[in-house]
C-alpha cells in the first residue's frame, strides 16, 4: 500500500506550512549549505593518514592478541600449578575439566576444591543456633566431621557444626573373599521429597562406612543419574561393562570408583563408574557398597534430594549393616521435616546397638523435641553426656543444653 | 567569497553500484567525497569530517577484501559511514557534556559579513540537529537522507538495502517525532 503512495513533499521544498515547526524545520534546511567538497590536499593528507595509521592499527591488534594469547596460556598454567588467587580460580575451574588434586606435591600447598565440594562446604553451617537442642556435635577422632551420619544434614537444627573443615577419611576396600552376598531386592518407589530439602547443607564423605559390612541392603530399581554438570559425563569409558555376577570386576569398579572420590575427590567420576556399572554391582557381591559410595557421592555433590529418594526406596532391614544409611536417611527425613519417619530410623539405630550412636541420640533428641516430647529430648541429652563424656566439644554442648532447662 | 549553492539546488544522486571496486585507492578516489557529504548531513556542521572519512576509509582497507558484493558497494559504505557518525557523536556529546557549552560551533565567531545573521543561522541548524539527536537512529537517517540530501524514498530503500514501504513508514514516524521535538524546542528557546 505504502509502494504506490507518492513520497510527501519535502519540507525545504514548500513555503506554505501551517504547521509552525513543519515551516521553521523547511527554512533551517534552505539555509543549510550544501557540505563543500573536500579540497584535493586534505584528500591527500587524509590519504596519507590512512597509510601511516593501517601498520599501526594492525601492529595493535597483533600486540593484543599476543598479549591475550600469553595472558591466556599464564592463566592456564597458573591454574595448572593451582597458584591463581582466589577469585580467578572461580572464574577459571566453573566446571573443571576432570579429576583435580587437592594437593600439588611439586609446589606442596594446598589445592582448592572443585566447585561442587566448594559449594558443599561453604553451605555446611557453622554456628548452632542458640534456641536450637544441643545438635551441634563436634567431631570426635573415632568419627570425623562432615561425613555420613554426622548430623550436618540435619537442616537448622541438627546441622550446625563448629567447624568447616571437611575431614576426609578413607575407607577400606572390601576384600572380595569378604564381601557379603547380595541382598533381596525388594526396592519400594520413592516417595515425594519436599522442596524444603533441597536447600539444607550438604555432607560430603561417609566415615562409617568402612565398619559396615554384609549388606542387606535391596538395590534400587533406578540408578541415581549422574550429574549433568560433571564432566565424567563426557568421559567415555573405553572399559567394557562388567559380566553379570564378576566379583572380581565388580571390585575392580568399586575400587576405581573409590579412588576416584577419595584420592582424586571427584564425586562426579565415581557416580559416573557407578551408573555405568550400576545393573553388574547391583547383582555382585557389592550392592551394599556400591550404595555406600553411590550416597556417599551424591552427597558430596550436593544432591540430598535424590539420596533421601534413594534410601527411602531401600530397604534397610539389617541395621547392623546399614547403621550408617540409617542414620543419614533420618538426618535427611528430619531436614526435611520428617521427623516421625526419621525418628524411626533413630529408634532403630539406637534399639539395636549398646553403644549409642552419637548422630542417632542427637537426631532423635532433635526429632523428640520437635514432635512436642520435651521429656524425651532431655533424656537423651543427658545420655549423651553420660557417654560422650569425652568429647572434647562437650562445653559447648552444655552450654546449648542449658537453653532446654 | 563564492556563494554556496543551497542543498535542494544540487544534484543530489548517489552512484549505486554492485561491484566492489577494485583497489582502495580507487575506492578512496571515487567515494571519499560522497562520504564527507554523508558525514556532514548526519553529523551536522559540527562533525569534524576530516576524522570520519580517516576512520571510514580505514575500516574499508580493512574490510574491502573481505567484501563479497552481496550489497551495494554504496550501502556498505553508507553503513560505516553511518556507525562512525553515531560514534563520533556520542564521543562530541560527552565532550560537550565535559567541557559544557563552551565547544559549540554554533557559537563561534563568524567571519561573514552579517555575524549576527550567520551566528542565527548557526544556531537555527544546532538547533534542527538537537531534534534530530532525540531520534532513534533509522528515523534519524532516513529523515536526513530524505529531508537534507534529497533522496527518494526509493534512493533511500536502494541505499539502505530495505524494502520502500519500510522506509515510507520509517520517514512517517520520523517527520512526527521529529517535527515534536523540534517544536519542544522552539518553545523552550534553546539553541
Amino acid at each position: 500500500m505504502n509502494d504506490l503512495l507518492p513520497d510527501p513533499p519535502r519540507w525545504k521544498e514548500r513555503f506554505d506550512q501551517t504547521h509552525v515547526a513543519e515551516r521553521e524545520a523547511g527554512r533551517v534546511i534552505r539555509v543549510m549549505r550544501a557540505p563543500e567538497p573536500l579540497p584535493a590536499a586534505q584528500l591527500v593528507r587524509i590519504a596519507a593518514r590512512i597509510r601511516v595509521e593501517r601498520p599501526r592499527r594492525r601492529t595493535f591488534w597483533l600486540a593484543a592478541t599476543a598479549a591475550l594469547l600469553l595472558g591466556g596460556a599464564t592463566v592456564a598454567s597458573a591454574a595448572h600449578l593451582n597458584v591463581l588467587p582466589g577469585w580467578l580460580t572461580r572464574i577459571v575451574r566453573l566446571q573443571p575439566a576432570g579429576p583435580v588434586p587437592h594437593k600439588h606435591a611439586s609446589l606442596g600447598r594446598p589445592t582448592r576444591m572443585p566447585a561442587a565440594e566448594a559449594a558443599a562446604v561453604a553451605n555446611a553451617p557453622t554456628v548452632p543456633k542458640a534456641n536450637a537442642l544441643p545438635a551441634a556435635i563436634p567431631s570426635t577422632p573415632e568419627q570425623p566431621a562432615g561425613t555420613i551420619g554426622d548430623g550436618d544434614s540435619m537442616g537448622s537444627d541438627l546441622a550446625p557444626l563448629p567447624s568447616r573443615k571437611v575431614v576426609r577419611k578413607a575407607i577400606e576396600v572390601v576384600p572380595v573373599e569378604n564381601a557379603p552376598r547380595m541382598p533381596a531386592r525388594d526396592a519400594r518407589p520413592s516417595p515425594p521429597i519436599p522442596s524444603s530439602l533441597e536447600p539444607a547443607p550438604a555432607v560430603t564423605m561417609p566415615s562409617e562406612a568402612q565398619r559396615v559390612r554384609g549388606a542387606q541392603v535391596a538395590w534400587l530399581e533406578k540408578p541415581a543419574q549422574p550429574d549433568p554438570a560433571s564432566p565424567a559425563r563426557m568421559v567415555e569409558d573405553p572399559r567394557p561393562a562388567l559380566e553379570a555376577g564378576s566379583a572380581q570386576g565388580a571390585a575392580k569398579v568399586l575400587s576405581e570408583a573409590i579412588h576416584a572420590l577419595r584420592v582424586e575427590h571427584s564425586p562426579g567420576t565415581a557416580l559416573f563408574l557407578l551408573d555405568r556399572h550400576g545393573t553388574q554391582l547391583g547383582k555382585s557381591a557389592f550392592a551394599h557398597e556400591a550404595l555406600l559410595l553411590r550416597v556417599e557421592a551424591m552427597l558430596a555433590l550436593g544432591r540430598k534430594g535424590e539420596v533421601l529418594r534413594l534410601l527411602d526406596g531401600a530397604a534397610l532391614t539389617d541395621v547392623a549393616a546399614s547403621r550408617s544409611l540409617l542414620v543419614t536417611r533420618g538426618e535427611l527425613r528430619a531436614s526435611a521435616n520428617r521427623c516421625a519417619d526419621a525418628l524411626g530410623d533413630f529408634n532403630l539405630v539406637l534399639a539395636r546397638s549398646k553403644q549409642a550412636d552419637r548422630q542417632a541420640l542427637l537426631g532423635r533428641s532433635v526429632c523428640r523435641k520437635k514432635l512436642g516430647d520435651s521429656a524425651g529430648a532431655q533424656t537423651d541429652i543427658e545420655r549423651y553426656r553420660r557417654e560422650f563424656a569425652t568429647d572434647p566439644r562437650l562445653s559447648d554442648l552444655e552450654r546449648q543444653a542449658g537453653v532446654l532447662k | 567569497m563564492d556563494t554556496p549553492m543551497p542543498v535542494f539546488m544540487q544534484a543530489t544522486v548517489v552512484p549505486a553500484t554492485f561491484s566492489p571496486p577494485a583497489s582502495f585507492q580507487e575506492a578512496y578516489r571515487d567515494h571519499a567525497q560522497t562520504v564527507a557529504r554523508w558525514a556532514r548531513q548526519l553529523g551536522g556542521s559540527d562533525m569534524d569530517v576530516e576524522d570520519v572519512v580517516q576512520e571510514v576509509f580505514l575500516v574499508v582497507s580493512r574490510r574491502l577484501s573481505s567484501f563479497r558484493g552481496d550489497a551495494r558497494f554504496t550501502s556498505w559504505l553508507f553503513e560505516i559511514t553511518r556507525k562512525i557518525v553515531a560514534n563520533h557523536r556520542r564521543r562530541q556529546r560527552w565532550r560537550f557534556w565535559r567541557a559544557g557549552n563552551e565547544a559549540s560551533l554554533a557559537s563561534a565567531p563568524s567571519d561573514l559579513p552579517d555575524p549576527a545573521a550567520e551566528l542565527e543561522r548557526r544556531r537555527a541548524i544546532a538547533r534542527f540537529y538537537r531534534a534530530l539527536d532525540q531520534l532513534p537512529g533509522k528515523y534519524r537517517t532516513v529523515l536526513v537522507l530524505y529531508e537534507i540530501e534529497g533522496l527518494s524514498t526509493q534512493a533511500i530503500a536502494d541505499l539502505r538495502e530495505l524494502k520502500l514501504s519500510t522506509v515510507k513508514v520509517q520517514l512517517a514516524r520520523a517527520r512526527v517525532r521529529f517535527l515534536k521535538h523540534y517544536q519542544e524546542l522552539m518553545k523552550r528557546g534553546k539553541p
